[in-house]
C-alpha cells in the first residue's frame, strides 16, 4: 500500500469511515456506493482501482463475526464479476428483475459449521445400548 | 475326577503324582551378558535373563505353565558349550556365562522364524490377532526379511471348541501352551496334540466343546491367531481399543481385568495381573459377559402407572419415591443390597434408610439365616486366596469353588498337583478338576469329620495348615446358621485351623457386593423385607420374590431383571464398567473399579442417585461429592477407603468369628439342608450375565456336555470287575 | 568346434536361468500321512459301539498294569492299547474312551497316543494286515515286484481293503528284517525271502484259510546264509589269541 494510494482514499471520506474500513479491511479503500444487502453489507465499485480490486464490500458484521459465507449468492456473482447486474435490495424486486432459483434463500444466512447452529442430521445407526422392554405385567 | 472314599489309591501314593521340582531358596550367581544376576537354584536361564533385564524371544515358554521346550526361540550361548541351548528348559549353574546376543544366535533365531513361517498363512490382515501378536513382532524383530519356503503350505481343519473360543487352526504353531493350560491348570484336559510330524494339530480329536470356565484364557495365551475370542470376532483392532485397568465383579475373587471399551461400547474384557487375586487368569463369565451390558439396560427412571411401567423424568421419580419414603412409618421401611452393589452406594443407601428411621438393612438373600456380620473373620476367606497353595488339607462344605470362583479352583489345583494336599468334599460330588474324598452329603458328615476314623478326617485333623472352605450360599439359606454351626464345631476339633499363623476358616462368598455390604452393617439375612411396606432394592433380584403386594418397591439397579419386573419405581444405575466404585472380594481386599465407557442414557452413578433421593424426600445426606462421600465411607469401615491393602486377622478375632458362628446353629434347621452349591448355572448367575447371549449359548453348550464327563468317574474296580 | 560348444553352454545356462526366474507355486509333492488326525463318527466308528476287555485280555492287561507303580498307571497305555487293538482288530474310538477309562487318564492323553504311533490302527482294517516293507534293502530285494503282485492279485491299492474284508495292504518302513528282505508281515507274522510267485501262493492259501508258516519262504530257516557258509568256517580261536605275550 503506498502512502499516495492511502492519501487518495482516505481524504475523500470522513475519518469516521476511514476508521471502519481499514479495521475491518486492513487497508484504504474508497468506492461509489452500489447497493446494500438484506444483512446490511454495504458494496463498493472503485473504477480507479486496479483490475479485479474495482469492487468490494463493506461487511456489516463487526471486525470479529464477519465471514465470507456472510455474502449473498447474487452479491457474490456481481463481486467476482460472473454478472454486471446488481441484486435488487428487496427480495420480491430481486425474484423479479433476475429469476431467483427457489433453493436460494432470502434473507441470506451464513454458514453456521463449527457454531452452536451448525445443522446436524440426526442418527441413523442403531444404539449401541438396547434398554429393557418396561412393557410388563403387574407384579404377582 | 471324584473317587469315592474307599478308594483303592491312599492319599499317600496320590502325594507321589505329578511330581514338580522341590522349591529351593538357595540363590546362585549367574551372568548373563556379562550381568552378575543372582537367581535361585533350579531356576531355567530364562527366568535369570528376565531378572537382568535381558528379554530373550519365547512362543512356547509361559512362566506359569509347564515347560515344553518345543519352540526353540529362546536358544541361547552357553559359554563353554558346544551348542546353544533352550533356555527356557535349561537350568542354571553356578557361574555360568550366558550370552543372548551374537551372530549365531541372530542366526539361529532367523532359523527359527523362517521355519514358524514356513507353514504360517500370511493373513495377518484378517485375523484378530493382528497388531498383538508375539508372531508378528517377533518376526519383526528377530526375523529374517526372506523366507526360502517355497512349497505349498500346511492347511489344518479348524476345530469347533464351543462358543467362546474360535479357532483357526492353520495359524497354530504348536507351542502347546494351550495344550498345557488345560491340563495343568484348567484340569479338564480336553485339549490334546494329535498325529505328529507335519500332521500334529492341537485338537480335541473328537468333536466336543472345552467343558472349562477357565477356557477363554487360551486366547491369551496363545502367541498367534490360532485361539481368538469369538464374541468379539472381527469387532475392532487391538490399536483402536481404550483400554481401562478395573476389578471384575462376576463372582467374590475381584480379579484384576482390563476393560477394552472403544466409544460406548465395552469390546473386550481381559485379565490384568495379579499374583494375590487371579494371577493371570479369568474365568469365562467375567470375560465374556461383557455383551450383557449392552442388553436388557435400564436407562431411564420408570414409574408403575396402572400396572405398567411407563418412562418418567428423574424429578417425578424421585419426587415419589421420597414422598412415599416420608409416609412410610419407619419400621415398615427396608433396604436389600443386591450382588453387584458397590460399597458407596452401600453407604449412601445406609445412612438414608437409617435417617428414615429404620434399621432394616440386609443382603439378597432370599429368606435365609444369612451369614453373622459382626465379626469380619466370619464372613470373609481367612486364608487369602493366595494362601490356599500352602495348606495340605482342604474340606469343602456346601460349595463348589468351580462354579462360584474357577479361579480358586485352579489355584486349589495347585496344592493338589504339587501332591501337598488332601482333598474332602461336603456336599455335591462335582467334577472339581481334583481327587478328592465326597466326605458326605449332609451336614452330619462334617460333624463325623471330628472324631470320625476315615483317612480324610484323619489327615484333616493331623494336618500343619488344614483349610475349611464354606459356601456362603449355604449359610444363607433358611436354617443355613447350622452350616456354619457344624463348621465351628469342627474348628474347635481341629487346632491347626486357627493359629496366629495360620487361618484356615473361609468362607467363599459368591456375590462381589455381599462382603461390603456386611462390612458396613447390613445384616447378613434378608432384612425380612417380605414384610416390609417400602423396599429399597438396590439391585436385589432373588429379594423381588418375596415382596408383599402392598408394598411399595423401588429397584435401583442396572438391569431389567425380577427386581425391575416387581419395582413401582425403577431408577437406572450404573453397571461395574460406568463407575468408579469400590468393591469388597471374598477375602476382605478392598479394590476399585474405574469408569471405562459413558453411562448408557439418562442412568447416574448409584450413589448420587441416593444423595439425590435423601433431598427429595427432606432427609439430606451430609456429602455432595465422592471425596466426601468416601470419608464417611471411612468412618464407617476403615477398611474401605484402603485400597489393595489386606488387614490380616489375627487368630483372636478369627475366633470371635468362629465362636459367633457357633452362635447361629441354635436356630431351627428347617427340615431339608441343602448341601448344594447355590450357582447351579456358572454361565447365568447374574443380571449381567443372565443378559449376555455369549452366556446363553454358553450355558446351553455346558448342559449339552454335562452329560459326558470329560474326565473318567468310572472306578478302576467297577471296570475290571 | 569351440564356438558351438559356448553357443550350447550359453544356450543351456540361457535355459536354466529362466528356469529359475519362473517359480512354481509348488515345487514337489508333499507327502503327507493318509490317516487324518481328528475323530469323525461313523457307523462303524462312533463312541457309543461298546467295547471292553474279554477275560484273557483283562488278565492280561492286569499283569501289564502290574509291573507299573499305582499312581504311574498311565504308563501301560501303548501295551494295552496294543492289547486292545489285538482283541478289537483296530484302535476304534471306543478302544481308545475305555482304555482311558482303564486307567483313570482323560481320554485325550489315548487319542494322543494313539494318533502318533502309526500302528495303531484308527480304521478298520481286513482280517489279513498285510504290511509290505519298501524300504531301502527290501527294495533293492525287490519289494515293488510283491507290492505290485499283491495289488494285481488282490485287485486292491496300498491302502484299501478288500470287499470281503479279508486283506489289508499297507506299505511300511523298515519292518527290521532286512536281510530277509523282502519281507511282508501279515498281521504279527513275518514272510520273509519272498518272491512273486510265493506271494501269490501266500495270500491263495490265507484266503483258503490253509495253515501257512511264518519265516522265510526260500528254505532259509532263519538269517542264515542261503547256500553255504561263507564265514566263521573255522573253529574258534582259543582263549589268548592276539594277545601280547607277556600278558
Amino acid at each position: 500500500m503506498s502512502l499516495i494510494r492511502f492519501l487518495n482514499f482516505s481524504l475523500r471520506q470522513s475519518p469516521r469511515q476511514n476508521f471502519e474500513i481499514f479495521r475491518k479491511l486492513d487497508d484504504a479503500k474508497w468506492g461509489k456506493l452500489v447497493g446494500v444487502d438484506e444483512l446490511g453489507n454495504r458494496y463498493y465499485v472503485n473504477p480507479e482501482e486496479r483490475y479485479g480490486r474495482e469492487r468490494w464490500c463493506l461487511p456489516a458484521a463487526s471486525k470479529n463475526d464477519m465471514d465470507a459465507s456472510q455474502i449473498p449468492p447474487r452479491w457474490h456473482s456481481w463481486l467476482h464479476k460472473v454478472t454486471d447486474e446488481v441484486p435488487k435490495a428487496t427480495a420480491a424486486e430481486d425474484a423479479l428483475a433476475m429469476h431467483r432459483p427457489k433453493w436460494m434463500v432470502y434473507p441470506h444466512y451464513e454458514n453456521y459449521t463449527g457454531t452452536k447452529k451448525a445443522s446436524v442430521t440426526y442418527n441413523t445407526v442403531r444404539p449401541k445400548i438396547s434398554s429393557w422392554d418396561y412393557s410388563v405385567a403387574d407384579r404377582m | 475326577m471324584r473317587r469315592a472314599a474307599s478308594s483303592p489309591l491312599s492319599s499317600a501314593v496320590r502325594r507321589g503324582k505329578f511330581h514338580s521340582s522341590s522349591p529351593s531358596s538357595k540363590e546362585i550367581e549367574v551372568f548373563i551378558d556379562g550381568k552378575a544376576v543372582q537367581v535361585e537354584e533350579g531356576s531355567a536361564i530364562i527366568q535369570a535373563a528376565e531378572k537382568a533385564g535381558v528379554t530373550i524371544p519365547r512362543f512356547c515358554y509361559h512362566e506359569r505353565l509347564g515347560v515344553a521346550g518345543n519352540c526353540r526361540m529362546c536358544l541361547v550361548e552357553i559359554e563353554k558349550n558346544p551348542k546353544m541351548a533352550a533356555s527356557c528348559a535349561m537350568p542354571v549353574a553356578p557361574g555360568m556365562r550366558v550370552i543372548t546376543e551374537s551372530a549365531k544366535i541372530k542366526q539361529a533365531r532367523e532359523g527359527v522364524m523362517e521355519f514358524l513361517l514356513a507353514n504360517h498363512p500370511l493373513d495377518c490382515p484378517i485375523c484378530d490377532q493382528g497388531g498383538e501378536c508375539d508372531l508378528q513382532d517377533q518376526s519383526m524383530r528377530y526375523g529374517a526379511d526372506r523366507g526360502r519356503f517355497g512349497e505349498a503350505k500346511r492347511a489344518v481343519e479348524d476345530k469347533d471348541i464351543g462358543p467362546l473360543v474360535k479357532t483357526t487352526m492353520t495359524r497354530c504353531i504348536q507351542c502347546t501352551r494351550c495344550v498345557r493350560f488345560i491340563n495343568e491348570v484348567a484340569g479338564t484336559g480336553e485339549l490334546g496334540t494329535t498325529g505328529r510330524g507335519n500332521d500334529m494339530q492341537i485338537g480335541t480329536y473328537v468333536a466336543r466343546p472345552l467343558a472349562s470356565e477357565l477356557s477363554g484364557n487360551i486366547i491369551d495365551l496363545c502367541p498367534v491367531g490360532a485361539l481368538t475370542a469369538k464374541p468379539s470376532a472381527f469387532a475392532a483392532r487391538p490399536w483402536e481399543l481404550t483400554s481401562t485397568e478395573s476389578v471384575d465383579v462376576m463372582d467374590a475373587l475381584g480379579s484384576a481385568i482390563r476393560v477394552d471399551s472403544r466409544g460406548a461400547e465395552v469390546i473386550r474384557i481381559v485379565p490384568r495381573t495379579n499374583d494375590l487375586v487371579n494371577e493371570e487368569w479369568l474365568g469365562d463369565k467375567a470375560r465374556f459377559a461383557y455383551d450383557g451390558l449392552k442388553r436388557q439396560r435400564l436407562t431411564v427412571p420408570l414409574v408403575r402407572v396402572g400396572g405398567r411401567l411407563e418412562p418418567a423424568s428423574w424429578a417425578d421419580a424421585l419426587q415419589l419415591v421420597g414422598r412415599r419414603l416420608r409416609a412410610t412409618p419407619p419400621a415398615d421401611v427396608a433396604a436389600v443390597a443386591g450382588d453387584l452393589a458397590d460399597a458407596e452406594s452401600l453407604v449412601a443407601l445406609k445412612d438414608l434408610i437409617n435417617a428414615a428411621g429404620s434399621e432394616r438393612l440386609g443382603v439378597d438373600s432370599p429368606i435365609g439365616d444369612g451369614l453373622p456380620a459382626d465379626v469380619r473373620a466370619g464372613y470373609t476367606f481367612g486364608a487369602t486366596l493366595a494362601g490356599v497353595e500352602d495348606a495340605d488339607a482342604v474340606l469343602l462344605v456346601a460349595t463348589n469353588p468351580r462354579r462360584e470362583a474357577p479361579v480358586l479352583n485352579a489355584r486349589l489345583r495347585k496344592p493338589y498337583l504339587a501332591g501337598s494336599a488332601v482333598f474332602g468334599v461336603v456336599g455335591d460330588a462335582a467334577d472339581l478338576t481334583f481327587d478328592y474324598d465326597h466326605v458326605g452329603s449332609s451336614l452330619g458328615a462334617v460333624d463325623a469329620l471330628r472324631t470320625g476314623d476315615s483317612a480324610f478326617a484323619r489327615a484333616l485333623r493331623a494336618a500343619k495348615r488344614p483349610l475349611v472352605i464354606v459356601g456362603a450360599g449355604a449359610a444363607e439359606q433358611r436354617g443355613g446358621g447350622a452350616v456354619l454351626a457344624a463348621v465351628a464345631r469342627l474348628a474347635a476339633a481341629v487346632p491347626a485351623l486357627l493359629t496366629p499363623e495360620w487361618n484356615g476358616l473361609c468362607v467363599l462368598q459368591n456375590a462381589a457386593g455381599r462382603t461390603a455390604a456386611l462390612d458396613i452393617g447390613y445384616s447378613g439375612g434378608s432384612a425380612d423385607a417380605s414384610s416390609a411396606q417400602f423396599v429399597y432394592l438396590l439391585g436385589a433380584d432373588r429379594a423381588a420374590a418375596n415382596l408383599s403386594p402392598s408394598a411399595f418397591v423401588v429397584f435401583q439397579g442396572h438391569h431389567g431383571d425380577a427386581g425391575a419386573l416387581a419395582a413401582d419405581v425403577v431408577l437406572p444405575g450404573l453397571a461395574y464398567t460406568e463407575k468408579s466404585a469400590t468393591f469388597v472380594n471374598t477375602e476382605g481386599r478392598v479394590q476399585r473399579t474405574r469408569q471405562a465407557v459413558a453411562a448408557p442414557g439418562a442412568a447416574r452413578p448409584d450413589w448420587q442417585i441416593i444423595r439425590a433421593l435423601s433431598d427429595s424426600a427432606g432427609l439430606p445426606l451430609a456429602y455432595d461429592d465422592v471425596a466426601a462421600l468416601r470419608a464417611r465411607m471411612a468412618d464407617v469401615c476403615p477398611a474401605l477407603v484402603n485400597p489393595d491393602v489386606l488387614e490380616p486377622t489375627s487368630a483372636e478375632v478369627a475366633r470371635l468369628g468362629v465362636a459367633q458362628m457357633a452362635k447361629n446353629g441354635g436356630r431351627d434347621a428347617g427340615g431339608a439342608l441343602s448341601l448344594s452349591s447355590v450357582i447351579a448355572d456358572y454361565y447365568m448367575s447374574d443380571p449381567i450375565s443372565r443378559a449376555s447371549r455369549t452366556m446363553a449359548k454358553a450355558s446351553a453348550m455346558a448342559k449339552g456336555i454335562s452329560g459326558q464327563q470329560c474326565s473318567p468317574s468310572i472306578e478302576m474296580s467297577s471296570s475290571s470287575s | 568346434m569351440f564356438a558351438r560348444t559356448k553357443l550350447v553352454a550359453l544356450g543351456n545356462a540361457a535355459r536354466s536361468a529362466q528356469a529359475r526366474a519362473f517359480r512354481p507355486l509348488s515345487t514337489c509333492s508333499i507327502a503327507r500321512s493318509s490317516a487324518i488326525f481328528v475323530h469323525r463318527d461313523t457307523p462303524e466308528n462312533n463312541p457309543s459301539i461298546p467295547f471292553e476287555f474279554d477275560a484273557r485280555s483283562l488278565a492280561e492287561a492286569k499283569a501289564i498294569i502290574g509291573k507299573y507303580p499305582p499312581q504311574y498307571k498311565k504308563a501301560a497305555m501303548i501295551p494295552l492299547l496294543h492289547l486292545a487293538q489285538k482283541q478289537n482288530g483296530w484302535t476304534s474310538l471306543s478302544v481308545m474312551n475305555y482304555i482311558a477309562k482303564f486307567l483313570e487318564v482323560p481320554p485325550m492323553r489315548v487319542y494322543e497316543v494313539a494318533t502318533f504311533y502309526t500302528m495303531f490302527n484308527r480304521s478298520p482294517v481286513g482280517k489279513y494286515f498285510l504290511q509290505v516293507c519298501t524300504t531301502t534293502p527290501c527294495e533293492l530285494c525287490g519289494a515293488s515286484k510283491i507290492v505290485e503282485t499283491i495289488e494285481k492279485h488282490l485287485g486292491i491299492k496300498v491302502g484299501e481293503t478288500t470287499p470281503d474284508k479279508l486283506f489289508t495292504l499297507v506299505e511300511v518302513e523298515c519292518a527290521g528284517a532286512c536281510i530277509n528282505a523282502p519281507v511282508i508281515s501279515v498281521n504279527d507274522d513275518y514272510f520273509e525271502d519272498l518272491t512273486p510267485e510265493a506271494t501269490v501262493s501266500l495270500l491263495d492259501n490265507l484266503k483258503a484259510g490253509k495253515p501257512v508258516t511264518p519265516g522265510p519262504v526260500s528254505g532259509r530257516r532263519n538269517c542264515e546264509p542261503l547256500g553255504c557258509q561263507t564265514t566263521l568256517t573255522t573253529p574258534p580261536p582259543g582263549p589268548g589269541f592276539m594277545v601280547r605275550e607277556d600278558l
